[in-house]
C-alpha cells in the first residue's frame, strides 16, 4: 500500500483516547493500516495522537464503546479553507482589502526628485504635473513624454531619468552648464552691437566711435560703437603707408528705449458670494468628499481642513469638509480696481522678463469692454542697456605679414 | 558483509531491524504492539521482541510495520520467547 502523506496536511485531527489496554487499540490500528502520528502517553489510561480525518471513522469503529475518544483540535489546509468559507464576511473583507491594496498600487503616491541644483523644485513638480506625472496619477503615464517636456522646458537639464519604485516615482536629473555668453577678451578688437531692437536714447563711448545717432531706430545686430577707427598714417615710404584704419576694443554704454505691447484680460463683472450661515459637515477620504456629494444648496462654497495625509503603506488623506451656502450677486469692476490689478501684473512681468537695470519710462493703458471681458492693452516704454561686445574678425596672417614688412623696412 | 548475509538481512521479515540515531529509534518489521507507555515500548517482530526503555517516549509515526520513536533513550533490548511459552 502506498501511504498518502499529503492527507495529513489536507485535514488531520488531534484526539485524546481514554481507556484500558491502549496497546491493543494501536495494534489494531496498525493492522488496519491506519496511520498515526505524535502518539504521546499522558498516563497509563490516556494518550493523544494525530490521525487523518478519513481514518478517524475507522478508529471509532475499532474502538467501539471501550474507549472514550475526544477531538482536541483540527488542522490542515482543507480544514482552514472550510473554516474560512464559513466566515464569508471575513473572506469578503480580506478580498476587498487585497483589491484595495492592488488598486492603490496602480497610482503614484509620492514623487521624489533628485539631482537638481539651479532649478527650483516646485517648478520641476509643476512641469512634471503638466506632463501628466503628479501625485495621485496612474502609473501608465508616458514617461518619454514627461522627459521630453523636461528637456523642452529647462535648457540646463542634460539628462532625466524616471523610475517607479512601488508607488514612488523617482525622478533623477543631471544639470549641465547653461551656455554662457563670454565677453570678448580685453586685447581683442571688438564692436558694441545691439542685442535687441530699439530707439537709441544715449550712447556714451569710452573707446571706439559711435555709429548711430540718438533717436535712431536700430535692429538686433546693428553696430552701435564701432571698434574700427580711422587712422591717419604717417609711416611714409613703408608698405603700411596705405593703411587707413585700425582696430580697438570698443567700450561704452548704450541705452535704448524699447516699446512693448502687452495684453491682459479681466472679467467685466465681479461675482460676490454672500454666506447665508447654512452649512453641512462631512468627511473627505482620498478626495472623495461626502459633504460635496450630499450638497443640497444651489450655490455653495466647499472648504476642507486636513486631518491625516500619509503615503505609506498606501495613500490615505482624510479631511474635514464643510459646505457653506452662499448667495451670488455681481457688480461691474471699476477701472481703478482694474488698473491696480494690471499694474501688479506689469510689475510681475517686469520682474520676470526685463533685465534688472531696466526702467519703465512710460506706460499707457487702454481698456476695451466687451460682453463679459475687459481687454486691457498696455504699451510700455522701457529704457534698457542693449549693447553687447562682438569680436571683429581680423585676418591674423595678413596682420603678421604687415608687421614683418614694417620691421624689414626699418 | 557477504552476499549470503546481505540476502538474509534483507529478507528477514520476522526479525527486528533497528536504526538508532541520537534520540530517535526506527523499528522495522513491527508485527504487534505488546506494551506501550511513556517509559517503555515493547514490540513483537514475529520471532523476537524489541524493548525500548527511556523517558518521555513519543511515537512520532506508526505506519506500515514501521515505528519511529523519539525521547530520552536509555536501553534497547532484544529477546525471544522461551520454548515452554511457545508450547
Amino acid at each position: 500500500m502506498i501511504w498518502n502523506n499529503s492527507s495529513f496536511t489536507e485535514h488531520y485531527r488531534k484526539i485524546k483516547i481514554e481507556g484500558f489496554q491502549m496497546d491493543r487499540l494501536l495494534d489494531k490500528c496498525m493492522k488496519n493500516k491506519i496511520q498515526l502520528r505524535q502518539v504521546k502517553f499522558i498516563s497509563d489510561l490516556e494518550i493523544t495522537l494525530l490521525i487523518e480525518k478519513r481514518d478517524f471513522k475507522k478508529l471509532k469503529k475499532l474502538a467501539k464503546s471501550s474507549y472514550k475518544i475526544t477531538i482536541m483540535e483540527e488542522g490542515g489546509y482543507k480544514h482552514g479553507l472550510q473554516r474560512l468559507w464559513k466566515k464569508k464576511i471575513t473572506l469578503i473583507g480580506v478580498l476587498l482589502l487585497g483589491g484595495f491594496l492592488y488598486y492603490q498600487s496602480l497610482f503614484i503616491v509620492e514623487i521624489q526628485i533628485d539631482g537638481y541644483e539651479k532649478i527650483n523644485e516646485p517648478h520641476l513638480r509643476q512641469t512634471l504635473a503638466e506632463a501628466g506625472l503628479y501625485e495621485g496619477c496612474r502609473k501608465d503615464v508616458d514617461l518619454n513624454k514627461v522627459k521630453i517636456r523636461l528637456y523642452e522646458k529647462y535648457d540646463e537639464i542634460s539628462w532625466a531619468g524616471i523610475t517607479f519604485n512601488g508607488n514612488l516615482a523617482e525622478v533623477s536629473i543631471a544639470e549641465g552648464q547653461k551656455p554662457v555668453k563670454t565677453k570678448v577678451e580685453k586685447k581683442k578688437p571688438c564692436s558694441i552691437v545691439a542685442d535687441r531692437a530699439g530707439y537709441i536714447h544715449r550712447i556714451v563711448p569710452i573707446e571706439g566711435l559711435r555709429a548711430v545717432k540718438d533717436g535712431s531706430y536700430v535692429k538686433k545686430g546693428d553696430v552701435l560703437i564701432t571698434g574700427v577707427v580711422p587712422l591717419r598714417n604717417v609711416a611714409y615710404g613703408t608698405e603700411s603707408e596705405g593703411e587707413t584704419e585700425t582696430y580697438v576694443h570698443a567700450e561704452g554704454t548704450v541705452e535704448a528705449k524699447i516699446p512693448e505691447r502687452l495684453v491682459f484680460y479681466g472679467e467685466r463683472y465681479q461675482r460676490i458670494k454672500t454666506r447665508t450661515g447654512n452649512k453641512i459637515w462631512g468627511l473627505s477620504l482620498n478626495d472623495h468628499n461626502s459633504a460635496k456629494a450630499m450638497n443640497p444648496y444651489e450655490s455653495s462654497v466647499i472648504k476642507t481642513k486636513n486631518l491625516l495625509d500619509i503615503v505609506r503603506p498606501f495613500r490615505l488623506k482624510l479631511d474635514v469638509a464643510w459646505v457653506e451656502e452662499v448667495t451670488l450677486s455681481q457688480r461691474e469692476v471699476k477701472d481703478e480696481d482694474l488698473k491696480k490689478t494690471v499694474n501688479a501684473k506689469i510689475r510681475q512681468h517686469a520682474k520676470e522678463n526685463l533685465p534688472e537695470n531696466a526702467q519703465i519710462l512710460n506706460k499707457s493703458l487702454n481698456f476695451s469692454r466687451e460682453k463679459n471681458i475687459i481687454t486691457i492693452g498696455v504699451t510700455l516704454e522701457t529704457l534698457q542697456q542693449i549693447g553687447k561686445e562682438e569680436e571683429i574678425p581680423v585676418d591674423k596672417r595678413q596682420r603678421k605679414d604687415k608687421k614683418d614688412n614694417d620691421q624689414r623696412s626699418d | 558483509m557477504a552476499i549470503k548475509d546481505e540476502l538474509l538481512f534483507d529478507f528477514a521479515i520476522n526479525m527486528p531491524r533497528v536504526l538508532v540515531s541520537g534520540n530517535t529509534v526506527i523499528l522495522d518489521n513491527v508485527k504487534k504492539l505488546v506494551l506501550l507507555s511513556g517509559g517503555q515500548i515493547i514490540v513483537h517482530h514475529g520471532q523476537r521482541f524489541t524493548s525500548v526503555v527511556g523517558k518521555n517516549l513519543v511515537i512520532k509515526e506508526l505506519k506500515d510495520e514501521r515505528m519511529l520513536i523519539t525521547g530520552d533513550l536509555e536501553q534497547l533490548q532484544f529477546y525471544g520467547t522461551l520454548q515452554e511459552d511457545k508450547d
